[in-house]
């Protein structure tokens, strides 16, 4: 299996211990785009609060960068527990952590130290793969143990991560005296795959970490973190936005419109009313929108959403820019869009090149940009901001 | 419905930027007498910019006849004018 198959979808979602403002669970990931390799870390650090949070950062920086540099396992886990500060109170230095490095080729290397074993889910099942058992003497003192898992991903897996916060939950309480045992944990996993077997690794994550506050009666007793890898199908966008330079393409536009496999969304009333037209279908616009500022979305059957062009482009660049400073969903149909564009991987663009004859009218706000420059905007903060693959095909 | 004026308003880049954005809100504007006469909906064009070199908007369609420079007064009397006929 090629990297190029499939899109790894990496979540981390995070509820602190109960009072402290920063959490001591610290996740860390980086795609190497050169390599076309993905490293994740997640590292608990001893205690709670800012000590930890810098006992975890550390841990999972180091983790991430030697993991990077293909740095021996052992030499890394060992470097890393030797740097870490001495805790006054406590007299120790440690951190656990977790790290995942996904490869070109898929293959994917777990390293475990300490934190609960990570869950690997496949096609409704828990696999268990036997781990390597790596010993290492830190400073040479009691030895301390460390398990390394190779393996190849199929589409569809997981692997779910936590911290004690989430096994450890609901500890002391009447349902889980013993805490938030694996077989449980297991269950619920299986329970949220059940009827939307392509659940988010962001929502998954959520529900986790949620679950497991919950089992603390809402009152977190350690810093509760869950990290889900999810190695699925890349989910495709079409944007058309602006007609065809030549109107003889009008129909090959409608024929990938018509034809995508995916998400479509179009982006301008010219636009809309030229492939409605060809598909034979009418176009509900629709008066009572949210968002006064921007001209009311509308529908044509078959099509995801259909908004108006340029003013709508240019929220949606704005809104991007600054995310997640607002809350998009504000926003109307920019809401919308933005909604689209976080959710899907792969996100195609059909740039219509005709000049609208009518935006040409000097009286009007110099806001109305051309349309190709706010595209480009957009392509270039989904490129580097969000990591989404993106293409443009001008028409 | 068949028996009610219909009014188009179009939402259209131009004219929603050159007043079309207020002309949307008729519907909660329209006077009382008048509510229970008239249909309104949006239209992604009503074709401005193929009646004339230049065009005025925004543009607003009332029973198929075509509008320029459209405000929710002059569409109010153009209303009135009609049921009055």
């Amino acid at each position: 299996m090629k990297m190029n198959d499939f899109f790894v979808e990496i979540a981390c979602s995070q509820i602190n211990k109960n009072g402290q403002i920063v959490s001591g669970d610290v996740f860390q990931s980086k795609q190497l785009k050169d390599e076309n390799r993905y490293v994740t870390v997640l590292s608990d650090g001893l205690g709670s609060g800012i000590k930890a949070n810098i006992l975890a950062t550390l841990t999972a920086t180091m983790g991430l960068n030697f993991t990077s540099e293909r740095f021996p396992l052992i030499k890394t886990a060992q470097t890393i527990l030797d740097t870490l500060p001495v805790d006054s109170e406590r007299k120790i230095s440690y951190a656990t952590f977790s790290i995942v490095d996904i490869d070109c080729d898929g293959e994917t290397h777990l390293v475990e130290f300490d934190n609960p074993p990570a869950l690997l889910l496949r096609n409704g099942q828990l696999m268990e793969l036997p781990r390597e058992k790596h010993i290492f003497h830190k400073n040479k003192k009691a030895p301390k143990e460390l398990y390394s898992l190779t393996f190849m991903p199929q589409k569809e897996d997981r692997i779910v991560i936590f911290t004690d916060g989430v096994s450890q939950s609901g500890i002391g309480t009447a349902i889980y005296p013993f805490g938030w045992d694996k077989d449980e944990i297991v269950t619920f996993c299986f329970s949220l795959t059940e009827g939307h077997p392509h659940i988010s690794a962001h929502t998954f994550a959520d529900k986790i970490t949620k679950q497991a506050f919950k089992n603390d009666i809402y009152s977190a007793k350690d810093d509760i973190s869950c990290l889900v890898i999810y190695f699925r199908q890349p989910r495709k966008l079409l944007v058309c936005t602006g007609p065809p330079y030549d109107i003889k393409n009008d129909d090959w536009l409608t024929d990938k419109v018509t034809h995508f496999e995916g998400q479509k969304l179009i982006c301008g009333g010219t636009t809309a009313t030229i492939i409605a037209r060809k598909m034979n279908k009418s176009i509900q616009v629709n008066m009572d929108n949210d968002y006064p500022e921007l001209p009311p979305a509308s529908a044509i059957e078959g099509i995801d959403l259909v908004t108006e062009g340029v003013l709508t482009l240019s929220k949606v660049s704005e809104l991007l820019e600054n995310y997640p400073d607002k809350n998009a969903d504000a926003f109307g149909p920019a809401g919308k869009i933005i909604h689209m564009l976080r959710t899907n991987d792969e996100i195609n663009f059909i740039v219509g090149t005709r000049i609208n004859e009518a935006h040409q009218d000097p009286t009007l706000p110099v806001e109305l940009e051309i349309r190709r420059n706010v595209v480009k905007k957009i392509v270039k903060i989904l490129e580097d901001k969000f990591l989404k693959k993106v293409s443009i095909h001008y028409l | 419905m068949e028996n009610k004026i219909k009014v188009r308003i179009c939402v259209g880049t131009y004219c929603y930027v050159m007043g079309g954005h207020e002309l949307k809100e008729i519907k909660n504007k329209l006077p009382d007498d008048l509510r229970d006469k008239v249909y309104v909906e949006a239209s992604l064009c009503l074709g401005c910019d193929n009646i004339k070199a230049n065009p005025e908007p925004p543009y607003a369609e009332i029973n198929g006849k075509l509008m320029e420079k459209a405000t929710i007064e002059k569409i109010v009397a153009e209303l009135r004018n009609l049921l009055n006929q």
